[in-house]
């Protein structure tokens, strides 16, 4: 047991002094984990709470122009401009300030477009109502299509412009739908009994509500914050595999290593001082990140993060993290013989099983090939166990299989640098 | 007077190697002997002490300390023995005293006995004042006192030594084969190599010069000397034995 705790207390004593050891594993992590979800932020808000600019030329001045401006406004999405530099824009000049990165949207409403759907409404009523047997009226003109131009900046991200178009599309659909309810209330109120057709035709009878599925108590809402902490977490746990394998090549290229297996104790003593302290590590740094998730994230504007219940698999999920990553660590320490190799491998691994593993883009937006191949990583195993417990609310049952996957890829990594030390030392 | 190390007939050859580093020596050292283990670069020091003090397997023979064999009693030898190894093998982050206590504990020393005899330790090597700076801040010489001190700190029956004064001012080198010396009169057998043949010869009981894996000689330094002619010095029968030409 003093062999052990010796290991330990020596194995603290060295972390504690190795400053740039330290500012890889907590304070690298930490600036990280805010500059990355203050990036992110806003591709996690929904569309109302971004505001986007967007530059109005409203040339019809009637109905349809100022029922879509109204209902542009009202939605909370845009933040509308219809002047530049102090004048009214024109299309030309609102085509040139998206094109500039001014505006993500322009939208030109063409002049006698209520008109045209004034006249297209009463002309299809009648139609209708003409092939109904009743008093059809030839003189309303059929006007052709109107288009209301859009213009988008090319850097706007796909899903905000098939937002900003289907908003558009529906405002135009309801109000056309008005023209048409008030077009036939018109047409039929010439014919007794009289209904009040208006009233029920405009009230909706299917509404949508959106809910995320979770099984606890909390209504999680996916943010930057519930991806971020969880997915640098993970890749900060793995970023120890830096100091731990030079810290492991040090003591074997130092003689230290021979010194101690010419003492009392085996390897396995020597190697458990190291897994206990990197095992703190990675709990530090856990409890580090969270404490910046809670705590930080909200004094920036950033939302809070929200744990869920299970602290039981929470801490199952951190220590077997904690192991795959030590046992990492280990390999690649065991492997390489000099800390160039052990750190530039190191350190590009991780980054290369990161990506993989979800913590930048997530999973399911990969490519099928990618997406089995990132099942591979134990990033990713960490990494979908988190979000089961922080977006899920997961059981313990429930990121066991990945918790397992970790502790056994722990198992063969360390073997494998056991194996690694015993070809080395007989070389 | 049976030998505290007997070495019968062992050979390594390292993977890939097509020549074996140690081949069939045998060797018997006694109790409270001074040896030392002589040779040019790359003959094979350092692999047989490598095995003497079981850290590497041999291929093939048998080496006995204090009785036991080595392949079954490792554990037990290991607390007898005593490593000084050729390089400065200490944490440079820690101080000497957090060193020493690290390695006191590994020996199963601790409280007061481990801080009395560190402290003892310190002083007689001159580092009391320096004891709580960082090794990375001491001197090559500082660094291989405590080097030593290090191997010691158990007070081991058996104590080996690759070629602990390389590198080091004359001041430390004197200091450090003193205590080597003392140690040796307490009953420390110690088994010694070092490429400096004129402290061999003044320091060392027994000598055995080795090259290419094998003991070419073995005696005390002035049966050595008088045994070949024109000879004068163990420098002189190093170089009649090994010859002039340079090794890797």
């Amino acid at each position: 047991m003093l062999k052990f705790t010796a290991s330990i207390y020596k194995e603290f004593l060295v972390l504690i002094r190795d400053i740039g050891g330290l500012i890889v594993l907590f304070l690298m992590p930490v600036s990280m984990i805010f500059i990355i979800t203050l990036v992110q932020d806003s591709t996690f808000r929904s569309i109302k709470e971004l505001e986007i600019p967007l530059l109005m030329v409203n040339l019809d001045h009637d109905t349809m122009g100022n029922v879509l401006e109204r209902g542009l406004i009202e939605s909370d999405f845009f933040n509308i401009d219809h002047k530049m530099n102090d004048k009214d824009a024109d299309e030309a000049s609102l085509k040139q300030a998206v094109a500039d990165g001014d505006y993500q949207i322009g939208i030109v409403i063409p002049e006698g477009i209520t008109d045209s759907v004034r006249k297209n409404s009463m002309y299809r009523i009648t139609q209708v109502l003409g092939e109904m047997g009743m008093p059809k009226d030839d003189s309303i003109p059929v006007k052709g299509v109107v288009t209301v131009r859009m213009y988008f900046d090319p850097v706007i991200k796909k899903s905000l412009k098939n937002a900003a178009m289907a908003t558009v599309e529906n405002i135009i659909n309801r109000v056309e739908q008005k023209f048409l309810n008030k077009t036939m209330t018109a047409a039929l109120s010439e014919f007794p009994p009289e209904k009040d057709l208006p009233d029920l035709i405009d009230t909706p009878t299917v509404t949508v509500i959106s809910n995320y599925a979770s099984k606890g108590q909390y209504d999680f809402v996916p943010n930057s914050t519930q991806h971020n902490v969880p997915a640098w977490t993970m890749f900060a746990m793995f970023f120890i595999v830096i100091p731990m394998s030079i810290s492991m090549i040090k003591e074997r290229e130092d003689g230290s290593l021979f010194r101690l297996l010419t003492m009392p104790g085996s390897y396995f003593t020597i190697i458990s001082g190291k897994v206990v302290i990197y095992l703190m590590v990675c709990i530090i740094q856990f409890i580090l990140m969270l404490a910046v998730g809670i705590n930080l994230f909200p004094l920036l504007g950033l939302p809070k993060l929200i744990l869920g219940s299970n602290i039981m698999a929470l801490s199952m999920v951190v220590i077997s993290a904690a192991f795959a990553a030590i046992g990492y660590g280990i390999m690649i320490g065991s492997i390489f013989k000099t800390y160039q190799q052990a750190t530039s491998f190191g350190s590009v691994s991780v980054i290369i099983l990161a990506a993989l593993g979800g913590v930048w883009v997530p999973v399911y937006l990969m490519p099928n090939l990618m997406r089995t191949i990132s099942s591979f990583s134990p990033l990713n195993w960490g990494l979908n166990a988190f979000y089961n417990i922080f977006m899920r609310s997961a059981s313990l049952g429930d990121v066991m299989t990945d918790c397992l996957k970790m502790l056994a890829f722990f198992v063969v990594c360390l073997a494998i640098g056991v194996g690694m030390f015993k070809i080395r030392k007989e070389k | 007077m049976e030998p505290i190390i007997h070495i019968d007939g062992i050979s390594k050859t390292y993977k890939g190697a097509e020549t074996p580093a140690v081949d069939d020596i045998t060797l018997k050292i006694y109790p409270n002997e001074f040896f030392g283990l002589l040779g040019p670069n790359g003959a094979g020091k350092t692999t047989t002490i490598s095995m003497m003090c079981g850290y590497i397997r041999s291929g093939k023979g048998k080496i006995t300390i204090d009785g036991k064999d080595i392949s079954q009693h490792l554990s037990d030898i290991k607390q007898i023995i005593g490593i000084v190894p050729q390089d400065i093998a200490l944490y440079p982050s820690l101080s000497a005293r957090e060193n020493l206590t690290f390695f006191g504990n590994i020996f199963g020393m601790k409280g007061k006995v481990l801080k009395n005899r560190i402290d003892e330790c310190l002083e007689k090597f001159g580092l009391t004042a320096n004891a709580n700076k960082k090794i990375s801040s001491y001197s090559g010489g500082m660094k291989r006192r405590v080097n030593l001190i290090a191997g010691i700190i158990h007070q081991p029956k058996i104590l080996f030594l690759d070629e602990p004064t390389v590198g080091i001012d004359v001041q430390s080198r004197s200091i450090i084969n003193e205590i080597l010396a003392e140690l040796n009169k307490k009953e420390t057998t110690i088994i010694y190599t070092s490429h400096h043949l004129d402290e061999a010869e003044k320091m060392c009981s027994t000598v055995a010069v080795i090259d290419y894996g094998k003991i070419i000689a073995q005696g005390s330094p002035a049966d050595l000397v008088s045994r070949y002619d024109k000879c004068e010095t163990l420098e002189d029968v190093f170089l009649k034995l090994t010859g002039r030409k340079l090794r890797d």
